[in-house]
């Protein structure tokens, strides 16, 4: 009646591409949101006509708690989140999610955010996209070094959440 | 028939505007809004502790108003109560995020329409032409937004999709700097706004404005607490035919509306099938009580044309943030705000209906989840305010666009329906959730 009938069916049939795919594009500007600085500096650089030089290096490279990962491989990772009894505990912060069993998605996701969530407390959720280009084989190095409980492999979305339509492109 | 399209612009996402024209009359005009994105089936199958995060991501305008509602949603499946320090955090944050939405809506949609519509300016100005004709109303108003910005940036970890407020609680322990800082933040704005506001009924109070933007008989709904403001917590209330008042828990939401099953996409239905109006107007028909002496002397400077008026929204808008300027100033002084207090463990499930309702900037917001034995999402239903006030503005803009194409101009009547559509402020990004 009013226009706004919607055909869900033929939403579902849709593959979500990214913007590249149908025009030419003169850079990516990463993150959800993107940190206000450097989508200023961005924006600054393509005034000037330079291309936008996204960083090489993962999240870990930089994270304050780096030092303090022990890799283990008997450690299951079975939480997404740390539950709120784990954010209560100050001293319990200063270790790597990793090592405490709680998924973060550093390892694979670029840097540059400036760690906000971790500094939190939370873990890396990984809004600022995939570090490379070969994103799969990353996340399939990712996998065969942690042991991930059975709970977190069957759940869906955690980690092409940010990065499907880079993912699906031919 | 004849269909002509136009993109609606100054708008906060992407919409269309249809008109119909058939035998050379208008017969119907719609605002189509744009591609539906499917939330509330991204939401089933998720783990609880996602939602608040997925959700946020719905706008990023109301991305507290969003991720809060979903934590008390969720908290009153656990049957858990944050505490006082969480909940003033959370008052905070959502302040914050009415000063950037409202000065930006104010500034950028309404006040060039304002200056066309009372004759003020021949054509409505376009921004460089508004940096120029009132320069310290654009430094003023981008220094809200930036005061917006920056309180979320400090209890929200970040200025768009906060971080901190988690079902349970908010983690964040206020510093004494923080807590400085935002004071100073909101003493600036608090000035401001009494110079915007003072500017505002300095320029308009004097006419009498347009009956087209006069609101039909409609039901207003609002949240509010013993009818003083409170965009929090509270009671729903409908207003029917301006005199009766019906009070009600969220949780009984479906006695008054609900998805409706016929409509997909966007599909709000109320069952006594009579239009609902939220947003400031309808919050203003509904509380009695600001919280804010301030407030009823500037409401003096209106005489009774207006208070019916939809232009009176954008005055209307101006106080509210006012007012939660003042109110928050009260809360940083809360001794509760620097307890640090542990979060609530979340284990036991209450109940597997959650259901939980804030007053967005743009009108009332409600979140119902329900979830299955595995603690994962089974339904997601979101009322979302554009969605409410959507028949309502497709029926004014139509009346507004027949009575314009007397004169026999599409292209007058596209630019003025488009002047009507952007006093609604609709948020066209949560409607399309």
């Amino acid at each position: 009646m009013f226009g706004f009938w919607r055909d869900i069916e033929s939403f579902k049939k849709k593959k979500v591409s990214p913007l590249s795919d149908f025009i030419e594009i003169d850079g990516i500007i990463p993150g959800c949101p993107p940190p206000s600085k450097f989508l200023g500096n961005c924006l600054i650089k393509l005034l000037e006509k330079k291309n936008i030089v996204l960083s090489p290096k993962n999240l870990c490279s930089e994270c304050p708690y780096k030092n303090n990962f022990r890799f283990d491989l008997d450690t299951e990772i079975s939480q997404m989140y740390p539950h709120n009894s784990q954010l209560n505990d100050d001293t319990e912060n200063y270790d790597c999610f990793l090592t405490k069993g709680i998924l973060c998605m550093g390892p694979i996701t670029r840097e540059g955010c400036d760690h906000k969530c971790i500094k939190q407390g939370l873990p890396c959720e990984g809004c600022m996209g995939p570090v490379s280009k070969d994103y799969t084989s990353n996340l399939v190095n990712f996998l065969s070094l942690f042991h991930l409980s059975n709970d977190l492999r069957n759940y869906s979305g955690i980690f092409y959440r940010f990065s499907k339509p880079r993912i699906w492109r031919k | 028939m004849q269909k002509v399209i136009d993109v609606c612009t100054r708008v906060e996402g992407h919409g269309n505007l249809e008109i119909y024209v058939k035998d050379d009359e208008v017969s119907h005009v719609e605002f189509r809004i744009g591609p539906y994105r499917g939330f509330e089936h991204i939401l089933i199958g998720k783990k609880i502790a996602d939602v608040p995060l997925i959700i946020s991501r719905v706008c990023g305008l109301c991305h507290a108003s969003q991720s809060i509602v979903s934590c008390k949603a969720i908290e009153s499946m656990y049957n858990i109560k944050p505490h006082l320090q969480a909940v003033i955090l959370r008052r905070l944050l959502m302040t914050g995020k009415l000063l950037k939405s409202h000065s930006m809506h104010y500034f950028f949609q309404s006040f060039p329409d304002l200056l066309e519509i009372f004759n003020l300016r021949e054509k409505s100005p376009d921004l460089n032409d508004l940096l120029k004709y009132n320069t310290q109303l654009t430094s003023n108003t981008f220094d809200i937004i930036k005061i917006g910005n920056e309180i979320n940036h400090i209890f929200g970890g970040r200025s768009v999709h906060s971080i901190t407020p988690l079902p349970g609680g908010v983690i964040y322990k206020p510093s004494l700097k923080n807590i400085k800082i935002a004071q100073k933040h909101f003493e600036k704005a608090s000035f401001l706004l009494e110079t915007i506001i003072e500017e505002f009924y300095h320029l308009f109070s004097q006419f009498t404005p347009p009956e087209e933007f006069s609101l039909p008989n409609t039901n207003y709904l609002a949240l509010n607490k013993n009818r003083t403001y409170d965009r929090y917590e509270g009671i729903l209330t409908i207003k029917k035919n301006n005199t009766k008042f019906e009070d009600f828990s969220e949780i009984e939401y479906k006695k008054y509306f609900d998805k409706d099953p016929n409509l997909q996409g966007i599909d709000f239905g109320s069952k006594d099938h009579t239009n609902l109006l939220v947003g400031p107007i309808a919050r203003n028909k509904i509380v009695e009580n600001y919280g804010s002496e301030l407030f009823l002397s500037y409401l003096e400077h209106f005489d009774k044309s207006w208070k019916n008026n939809l232009l009176y929204s954008n005055f209307l808008r101006l106080v509210e943030m006012h007012c939660e300027v003042t109110k928050s100033l009260n809360l940083l002084e809360d001794p509760f705000l620097r307890k640090v207090y542990p979060l609530p463990e979340i284990n036991v499930i209450g109940n597997k209906n959650g259901i939980a309702v804030v007053e967005a900037p743009r009108g009332t917001l409600i979140h119902h989840y329900r979830i299955n034995d595995k603690k994962t999402i089974e339904e997601a239903r979101l009322f979302i305010a554009t969605d409410i006030n959507l028949p309502i503005i497709n029926n004014m803009i139509t009346d507004y666009a027949k009575k314009l194409y007397e004169k026999k101009d599409l292209s007058f009547v596209k630019k003025k329906v488009q002047m009507m559509i952007r006093t609604f402020d609709p948020c066209i990004s949560c409607a399309t959730h």
